[in-house]
């Protein structure tokens, strides 16, 4: 047996204690299940997540990790099983692989969308200074670069204060530094708002590095986790983070040797 | 003068600004020389020099500004009426799958017949009146807009509607922030092409059957062989159409301003 052998947990593990932040929301999961026809895409999910958990979701295309998070964002209805968020209701927000502004409202204007309260556009200024593009309030989403879309998407989902935040790839499409810049500005966002976090990703680099667990998907259930201690903020080239990085590589990989 | 100096720029700009007008002067100038010379008959082609007579008396009598009043307030009002039904039913049927599946096959057979086909039908209808002419116009705005508004409430990026769920914006907030303005741009075309045929069916519709208008100036004259005043015609349908098409252009550019391909014009 090897490294990644005994770092393997299995889902069902109690999620590792952490100090409860007040903005977060808890996840469990309970036999979840999805079926478009006759194709099941999900089944027996049992997850739990603690409230301000980070949790890493990977897997091969078409394992099911994107229905998992359209699952829990409510845009798809579970054919089996359940989702909760504990007893208080979630502020959920959900960021796409494209950062899907409004190309017709100006960068400030897509922040505050779904806001018609009056301190909205002050708070959206606070959250797209926080992304760093508070000089970029009045442009139009089309004269911003991929990297800077996601920012202003990121200052979007955070403007409303959500307690569960869930990243559908979003790193996906940018190129490899600004992929390293915006995963160090997730880990600060979820360092300082303590929100729970979900993100579906197949970069098994970028799940170890942002994850406190990190969850293997094959084909339609749970594979594996593993448990990542490390403190944050985390070195980009931690000896740890390439073990567990190999040893998620070779399950995925079907090396189990 | 300091500040209206002639710098090398300035001309430069004024020269680019003349240029798309220069070939346009030209022909006006060989017209008015061939007409000068004798090599036009001013019976089949009067004179740029007659044509502008033509004008400064119509001008003075009314007459002209009478028919142009007439000829816009027709076009404007049959395009209003068929503009608004079209749009509204673009929008119904892009937004209700139902409504889509029990009306647009019946409006896609309907769009096939040339409306100005119809003109002996709809003089057995409505006579020779103005409702004639603004059922004509209303029915060739109707189809441009109803077609492109229904394609561009259909092609709204689906990714935004799912955001804007998510975001969680109301039916009334989702269409007026995302349906409508995701399908303004395709239907803006539709208001270009309407504006085109709008004209077309109004020209046609008043030179067949009118007693008043530009159309009826310019055959009244035709059977006085004025033949000034008929060229004078056909130049205010023109001024008119490219009056009506610089119109759609600024609205574009206004409600356009944040789509990449109007950026730069709006930027200046």
């Amino acid at each position: 047996m090897s490294v990644a052998a005994e770092l393997i947990r299995i889902a069902a593990v109690a999620p590792r204690v952490q100090p409860a932040a007040d903005h977060a929301s808890p996840v469990r999961l309970q036999g979840l299940g999805k079926s478009f026809g006759a194709s099941t895409v999900l089944a027996g999910i049992d997850l739990d997540v603690a409230p301000g958990e980070f949790v890493a979701v990977i897997g091969r295309s078409g394992c099911g990790k994107t229905t998992l998070l359209r699952l829990l964002s409510g845009l798809e209805t579970p054919t089996s099983g359940t989702v909760g968020f504990g007893p208080r209701p979630p502020v959920v927000r959900l960021m796409f692989q494209d950062a899907r502004l409004l190309p017709w409202r100006r960068v400030i204007d897509n922040v505050t969308i779904g806001r018609t309260d009056p301190a909205r556009r002050d708070e959206a200024m606070t959250a797209l200074s926080r992304v760093g593009l508070a000089g970029r309030a009045g442009d139009w989403p089309a004269t911003l670069s991929g990297g800077q879309r996601q920012r202003v998407a990121l200052a979007r989902a955070l403007m409303s204060r959500p307690t569960l935040l869930l990243l559908d790839e979003p790193l996906g499409a940018l190129d490899a530094l600004t992929r390293l810049e915006m995963q160090e500005l997730i880990e600060r966002m979820h360092r300082s708002e303590g929100f729970t976090a979900i993100l579906v990703t197949h970069d098994v680099a970028e799940a170890v590095r942002l994850a406190d667990r990190v969850i293997v998907l094959e084909e339609g259930r749970i594979g594996g986790a593993w448990e990542i201690r490390l403190p944050r903020p985390r070195p980009r080239a931690a000896a740890e983070l390439g073990e567990i990085e190999a040893a998620i590589l070779a399950r995925l990989l079907g090396e189990n040797g | 003068m300091a500040g209206l100096a002639v710098t090398p720029a300035g001309l430069r700009r004024a020269g680019a600004a003349a240029l798309p007008w220069l070939v346009p002067a030209a022909l006006v100038a060989l017209w008015q020389a061939a007409s000068s010379l004798g090599w036009i008959a001013s019976k089949v082609l009067p004179s740029p020099g007659e044509v502008g007579s033509a004008f400064w008396h119509l001008a003075w009598t009314g007459e002209l500004w009478r028919a142009i009043g007439v000829s816009f307030l027709r076009a404007v009002g049959g395009a209003a009426i068929g503009g608004v039904i079209g749009f509204a039913l673009g929008i119904l049927n892009g937004t209700s799958p139902r409504a889509a599946s029990l009306l647009d096959s019946t409006l896609q057979m309907l769009r096939n017949i040339p409306h100005l086909a119809m003109i002996p039908l709809v003089i057995l209808w409505f006579g020779i009146g103005e409702s004639a002419k603004l059922f004509l116009v209303a029915v060739g705005v109707f189809f441009p807009i109803y077609l492109n508004t229904y394609h561009g409430v259909r092609t709204v990026d689906a990714g935004l509607l799912e955001m804007a769920r998510v975001y969680g914006l109301d039916r009334r907030r989702l269409f007026f922030q995302v349906v409508l303005p995701g399908a303004l741009p395709s239907v803006l075309v539709g208001v270009r092409f309407a504006l085109g045929i709008m004209w077309v069916t109004l020209i046609v519709a008043e030179t067949v059957s009118a007693s008043s208008g530009i159309g009826y100036m310019t055959m009244n004259a035709r059977e006085f062989l004025e033949t000034d005043v008929v060229v004078l015609g056909i130049l205010m349908y023109a001024l008119l159409g490219k009056l009506a098409d610089w119109a759609a252009v600024w609205v574009e550019r206004r409600c356009l301003a944040w789509h990449p391909a109007y950026a730069v014009t709006a930027a200046r």
